[in-house]
């Protein structure tokens, strides 16, 4: 289980700052933070705390478990960004 | 050499399992334990950030001695000496009542702390302890005496099993379900049963996270919950939906039933703020779900009205069989009665407080009252102070009261890792250590999990060079005094023959230490090893949940639950005959408080890597209010009670009714610098300057933070300072 962040993030990066994990990326001080579409949640070390989905000022980031049909696809998007970066 | 330490984070109850990475000396990172089997997932900044907190640029590092407007370093022979000659003197003039005493939130993470403080109190003989549950929890265990016969039954919430959830003043999205249990992933738990369909109903004035996600948000009047109780209680009984105990005998519901049949409906809603429909509504929904509970946190506890909500919702729970069934509030035995243990080790006190002849709650006396303990002459007045890891100035009422009291002290020993705003006065700082340096088992935890769950916390580092571990320091300040430790003869020619066997023998473990305690506790259950426990260094689920432990845990002399306490049915139709309350033109606004997750009272708030967006506390407010004050968001107001006043600036936010603003507490406290510049740090204000010291709950003794009266009066542009660290020159002594 893990949160998703969805696409009506506006990179301004206030999750960045509660995550207890640092999962969140590209982070502020991060190469890909400046043209980023948006902020991605790594799945394998989320620990669903919430804090991140307080801190949105949007309602960008949901729990996993309460995403609606057509944002599932984030789930997805936000795994497969962290394996990228993980990867590279 | 990089090595890793299993341990758990010893801030808050959610006592998360963490993995602790260390360099040779160093922290290098703190994460949660994914193998520990019970209690990582509430792992947040605060326990990632630990070990900037150890590393505080002013943390102490030896004792300091107060000369005249400074600080200087001292060695612990020196300290203890002093120390003790002047509480003997003070003793021997005044009696051992004329030193106080005061321990805080964090002494009680330390299992050996406590122990060991409670150890030194006996050997000082004074009945003037003060504590910090007194500004919070002692409603619940004036409800528990009262309801079941002993101090320490403490019911934690059956969460899986639980279909339906009537949470009062809490909000666990921030708390993570931990208050005076540990609840470890509570939140998530709850959350997990609700997608399983169980019904979650929150109340509390604020729309707090936790109210989003609830079925149902009851947002009551501050200091109400006790009609909206009342009522849901009148319901149940009109309605006949109550439900025979099946787990303990009760008594007293004929009279609770005729108390809550008499009270009318409509007034009680009128009072709490509910509808009369809405109370009908939850009350079926409660009783009615197969299994359900009622749970009540601090929104509950810090008002005049605590004592009696509490009461009524653990009614609630007895009248509809939510008491150690399924679901409900589950009695968890541990691995040793602690109850009878406690009951046989110390007798309650019998210590009245000498001006307003109250008794002690759960041992300890009310901060509340400790200011004019001090500043009143006369046969008891208190002289000195020992604090220890506490910050009762900020933590209690009407700190500037406190703050003055504390000037006038012939001595103030305090025991911290910095010196806090309470410790501005003291004449003597003593260091204290962090979890992170301490090993251990708290033992007293076992009997306020949710599960049976045991972990040994294991040591990442040592303290500092020279920093003694707080029970030792405690232990040698006894001898010092030749006091009887734990107040009984012989124990300290006992820790003295040990010592001198350690000393002879070379093998320090055979001195008397906090180990000994720990397995004797262990040992006198019967049902664990201790050396079984220290196997297990991600902690140890050593038995299935169980029910059924509650009827013979229970002290009252008929071994039943006593459901209306006489005291508290007073109490409650007091309350009743009272009119309901009117606007107040001078004070028209009613301020809160609130959790927020990265704060620990006012213990970490200026640790670097919390915080990072916005540093201080704020005047929570809603837009119908700040629209009539003609406020913006972020503009600074002065906050104004009857008490005193501070400044903040103001957070537009709809989450609270109109007519209630929230602050939270905890924040204002400052950092000094005994050693060098003399310079003080602090961020946001402390909101209980506001609260009165007077006004109380008169069977808990707790004041009312939730439900003190103020009004805003916006401040000028010219007044406004800057929003972060304001670091003031003024000098660390005064
Ligand atoms: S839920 Fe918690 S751990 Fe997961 S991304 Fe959000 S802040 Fe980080
Ligand atoms: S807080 Fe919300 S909007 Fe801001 S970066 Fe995070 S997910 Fe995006
Ligand atoms: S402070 Fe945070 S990490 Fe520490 S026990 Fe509490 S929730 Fe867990």
């Amino acid at each position: 289980m893990s949160y998703v962040i969805t696409g009506t993030c506006v990179n301004d990066g206030a999750c960045v700052d509660v995550c207890p994990v640092d999962c969140i990326h590209p982070t502020p001080a991060e190469p890909g933070f400046l043209g980023a579409d948006m902020l991605y949640i790594d799945p394998d070390v989320c620990v669903s705390c919430n804090a991140c989905a307080e801190a949105c000022p949007v309602g960008a980031v949901m729990d996993e478990k309460s995403l609606p049909p057509e944002l599932l696809r984030y789930r997805d998007i936000n795994a497969e960004f962290s394996r990228l970066r993980k990867d590279s | 050499m990089i090595r890793t330490v299993f341990t758990h984070c010893h801030y808050c109850v959610c006592l998360c399992g963490v993995k602790v990475t260390v360099d040779n000396d160093e922290v290098t990172s703190i994460e949660p334990d994914r193998d520990n089997p019970y209690t990582w997932s509430d792992f947040c900044r605060k326990g990632k950030t630990a070990a900037e907190t150890r590393k505080h640029p002013q943390r102490l590092m030896s004792p300091m001695k107060r000369v005249g407007e400074r600080y200087v370093a001292a060695t612990y022979e020196e300290a203890i000496a002093d120390i003790a000659s002047r509480l003997k003197r003070i003793i021997a003039e005044h009696g051992a009542d004329a030193v106080g005493t005061y321990h805080g939130n964090p002494l009680g993470f330390s299992f050996a702390g406590s122990i060991f403080f409670a150890g030194l109190l006996d050997a000082l003989g004074t009945g003037n302890r003060y504590w910090v549950g007194s500004v919070d929890q002692n409603n619940t265990h004036v409800v528990q005496q009262a309801m079941y016969g002993s101090e320490l039954i403490a019911m934690p919430p059956d969460i899986d099993e639980c279909k339906c959830f009537l949470l009062v003043g809490m909000d666990p999205a921030q708390s993570k379900f931990g208050w005076t249990e540990v609840v470890p992933n509570g939140w998530t738990r709850v959350l997990n049963a609700q997608a399983g369909g169980a019904d979650v109903i929150v109340v509390d004035p604020r729309r707090s996270n936790s109210a989003e996600r609830a079925n149902t948000h009851l947002a009551v009047l501050p200091g109400q919950d006790w009609a909206l109780l009342l009522g849901l209680l009148h319901v149940t009984f009109e309605e006949r939906l109550e439900r025979p105990a099946t787990a303990v005998p009760l008594s007293g519901v004929g009279t609770l039933r005729s108390l809550a049949l008499e009270a009318d409906l409509e007034d009680l809603s009128a009072r709490c703020g509910i509808p009369v429909p809405v109370i009908r509504d939850v009350a079926r929904r409660f009783a009615k779900a197969p299994r359900a509970m009622c749970v009540m946190h601090t929104g509950v506890a810090h008002n005049l009205t605590g004592t009696i909500a509490e009461w009524l919702g653990n009614a609630l729970n007895a009248v509809t069989d939510r008491l150690d069934t399924p679901g409900g509030r589950r009695f968890e035995s541990g691995y040793m009665d602690l109850v009878k243990i406690f009951a046989g080790f110390a007798p309650p006190t019998t210590h009245r407080t000498r001006l307003r002849n109250l008794p002690a709650i759960a041992g300890f006396h009310a901060l509340a009252e400790l200011a004019d303990e001090i500043i009143t002459p006369g046969k008891g007045q208190i002289r000195a102070m020992i604090v220890a890891a506490g910050n009762p100035v900020v933590s209690g009422p009407d700190s500037a009261a406190l703050d003055q009291a504390f000037a006038g002290l012939d001595l103030l020993v305090a025991v911290d890792t910095v010196q806090r705003e309470s410790h501005r006065h003291a004449h003597w700082l003593i260091p204290g250590t962090h979890w992170l340096e301490r090993e251990g088992l708290h033992a007293l935890f076992a009997g306020i999990m949710d599960k049976p769950f045991a972990q040994y916390a294991n040591q990442a580092l040592p303290p500092p060079a020279g920093i003694r571990e707080e029970w030792s320091f405690f232990t040698d300040l006894a001898l010092a005094m030749d006091r009887p430790m734990f107040g009984k003869r012989g124990v300290n020619g006992f820790i003295r023959a040990t010592r001198w066997l350690a000393h002879v023998t070379g093998r320090p473990q055979l001195a008397m230490n906090p180990r000994w305690v720990e397995w004797l506790l262990v040992a006198s259950g019967r049902q664990l090893k201790y050396g079984d426990i220290r196997k297990h260094p991600h902690g140890w689920l050593y038995r299935e949940k169980r029910y059924g432990d509650l009827a013979a845990a229970i002290r009252t002399p008929d071994k039943t639950v006593h459901c209306a306490p006489p005291a508290f049915v007073d109490e409650c139709r007091r309350h009743l005959a009272e009119p309901r309350s009117l606007a107040n033109p001078e004070f028209p606004l009613m301020m809160i408080n609130r959790r927020t997750r990265e704060s620990m009272n006012s213990w970490l708030n200026e640790t670097p890597g919390l915080f990072e967006q916005l540093r201080s506390n704020s005047v929570e407010i809603h837009p119908q209010d700040a629209a009539t004050l003609q406020l913006e968001d972020g503009a600074w107001t002065r906050v104004i009670s009857a008490t005193g006043a501070i400044e903040l600036p103001v957070t537009i936010s709809p989450g609270a009714r109109p007519g209630v603003i929230t602050i939270a507490h905890g924040w204002g406290s400052r950092i000094f610098d005994p050693g060098e510049t003399l310079k003080a740090q602090s961020f946001g204000a402390n909101r209980n300057k506001l609260v009165a010291r007077t006004l109380l709950d008169p069977l808990s003794q707790t004041p009312a933070f939730n439900t003190t009266r103020v009004r805003l009066e916006p401040l000028h542009a010219s007044a406004q300072v800057t929003m972060h660290a304001s670091t003031s020159e003024e000098a660390a002594v005064s």
